[in-house]
């Protein structure tokens, strides 16, 4: 298959000192796959940005290079200033302190409840316990989950699993979020409560939001831009309105599989 | 087995060095997180549970299986000192065997089984489902949080199951003793005391005693490590974790053999 015209919004262009994510020539092999190959990314503050792509296309290993948990083969990877391509373990713990990241599968600790797994990285980080136990409450009130603080995730569905999990990656106020197929399993309902916490993130804490995704209703909900990360690049960034214009083939399958409503969401 | 499990001898040699090297790197790193008095106080709850689940969990089979093992040996050793009239040794020959070999090892197989293969599941099972990730991504170091607890508890378990089946184990004997070659409980158990005596540590533990306990502190500490190596390296969704678990309990039966003796050299070869 041959790779399509590039094609970018006229916010791709933003400057560099807004910018939170910088990545730069970033390749990634796995054996003989190449992954990602050359991969350039600039994500400004306070945005959300969706990376869509087809499955295998390295959408979540992007993530794992934004927070540390793998380093790419060559390329730079820079987090709110600080390069995590070659960090140290204290330069990326100190990345990690500004960074919340929301799991596909929750990932919360099986036996912690809802209300510890949320107050874990606040009495981690030295929190007095008093002190973290309001913070907990409230933000479990922001997702609407304060009367499930004292259940274990194998007590509740999955759609509270992730709002837990919400909770657990926005409770000490990250400025940056990452949300790895943050919809994938939900009913419509409870997708559009996610897509909300998501906007809400980035209106209410002023956190940057990176999202991977195959949703596009959700994307074209939540985001600022988005990226299609098509054959190791991400050369189509397009703004949702550009994004459903798009005669990008892959932007054309996607939109076409997807069960949009006539403005666009579902 | 199919093609893709199928490896050459070569490369599982390299995947045996590879995961015992990496096993002793993980109990150091352990070990400088136990040291570290912030960690320690932070670790003390979650030590008590890890203490009392491992505990639990093998109390009771670890007893039922001290019992026969007591038994057998009692009356194995049994029938052959009766051809010399020697029924009266048979508390000496249990106890020594209790207390030096088969307490630690019976004890450490029944660890490796039970608590060895959950500790490598339990962790398998978060490295897939990403809760490791999380706790990375928490500043919250797995090593710290996860794996000292495991193996402080299994080392401290494993010393208190060796007492308990020695116990157990020489109970099982005496009423062998008593049944099938009239020697008295007082008696079975006062030469058992007896035949503990030797070089004495602290003022009351016999070598016998403190070579099987150093033993089974060892062993518990191996039997930890190994198996919270193999449950953080698990990959591959759940066939992933049940490789873990079975390279655990392989690889924490095989070392309980190889360690157990060089520490039955050491100590009854090597020191004086």
């Amino acid at each position: 298959m041959s790779t399509p015209a590039v094609e970018t919004s006229g916010s791709s262009s933003s400057s560099y000192s807004e910018s939170i994510v910088r990545m730069a020539g970033v390749t990634k092999r796995f054996g003989d796959n190449v992954v990602l190959a050359d991969l350039e990314l600039v994500i400004e503050r306070g945005t959300n940005f969706v990376i869509m792509g087809l499955s295998g296309t390295g959408k979540s290993v992007t993530l794992k290079l934004m927070c540390g948990l793998d380093r790419p083969d060559s390329g730079t990877v820079e987090i709110c200033g600080v390069r995590l391509d070659n960090a140290t373990r204290k330069d990326i713990a100190c990345v990690r302190e500004n960074l919340g990241f929301v799991f596909q599968g929750a990932a919360l600790i099986n036996w912690l409840s809802a209300r510890e797994n949320v107050a874990l990285p606040l009495l981690e980080r030295g929190v007095p316990r008093k002190e973290a136990e309001e913070i907990v409450a409230r933000e479990l009130a922001e997702v609407g989950l304060s009367d499930i603080g004292d259940k274990y995730p194998d007590e509740i569905s999955g759609g509270m699993r992730k709002r837990v999990g919400f909770a657990r990656a926005t409770v000490d106020e990250p400025k940056l979020v990452l949300y790895d197929e943050p919809t994938s399993g939900l009913d419509p309902r409870t997708t559009r409560t996610i897509d909300e916490l998501i906007i809400d993130a980035r209106d209410r804490l002023g956190a940057t939001g990176v999202v991977v995704s195959h949703d596009v209703a959700s994307a074209l909900r939540v985001a600022d831009r988005i990226g299609l990360l098509y054959e190791g690049h991400l050369d189509v960034i397009l703004t949702p309105d550009e994004f459903r214009r798009s005669d990008h083939p892959v932007v054309r399958s996607f939109l076409e599989s997807a069960p949009l409503g006539a403005n666009g969401s579902s | 087995m199919n093609a893709r499990g199928s490896r050459s001898i070569p490369q599982r040699l390299a995947d045996s060095v590879e995961f015992a090297g990496g096993t002793v790197v993980l109990f150091l790193d352990a070990m400088v997180g136990l040291v570290t008095p912030q960690h320690l106080t932070r670790s003390i709850r979650r030590l008590v549970d890890q203490i009392y689940l491992q505990l639990v969990k093998s109390m009771g089979v670890v007893t039922i299986v001290g019992v026969f093992i007591g038994m057998i040996l009692a009356i194995q050793s049994g029938e052959e000192l009766r051809r010399f009239g020697a029924e009266d040794q048979l508390a000496l020959i249990v106890a020594g065997s209790m207390a030096r070999e088969m307490g630690p090892f019976i004890t450490s197989v029944i660890l490796a089984a039970t608590v060895g293969s959950a500790v490598a599941a339990e962790l398998g099972t978060m490295r897939v489902s990403e809760e490791i990730d999380a706790l990375e991504l928490m500043n919250i170091d797995p090593v710290r949080y996860l794996v000292v607890p495991r193996i402080v508890a299994l080392a401290i378990a494993s010393v208190l199951l060796t007492v308990l089946v020695n116990i157990v184990g020489m109970s099982g004997a005496a009423v062998v003793a008593k049944a099938n070659y009239g020697i008295p409980y007082a008696d079975f158990f006062e030469r058992g005391r007896e035949a503990l005596a030797g070089p004495w540590l602290f003022g009351g533990l016999s070598k016998d005693l403190y070579s099987g306990l150093a033993k089974s502190l060892i062993f518990g500490l191996m039997i930890g490590a190994l198996s919270c190596f193999a449950g953080l390296n698990a990959g591959g969704g759940a066939l992933g974790v049940g490789k873990a678990v079975r390279r655990a309990v392989v690889a924490s039966v095989v070392m309980t053999l190889v360690v157990g003796y060089v520490i039955t050299w050491f100590f009854w070869v090597v020191l004086p």
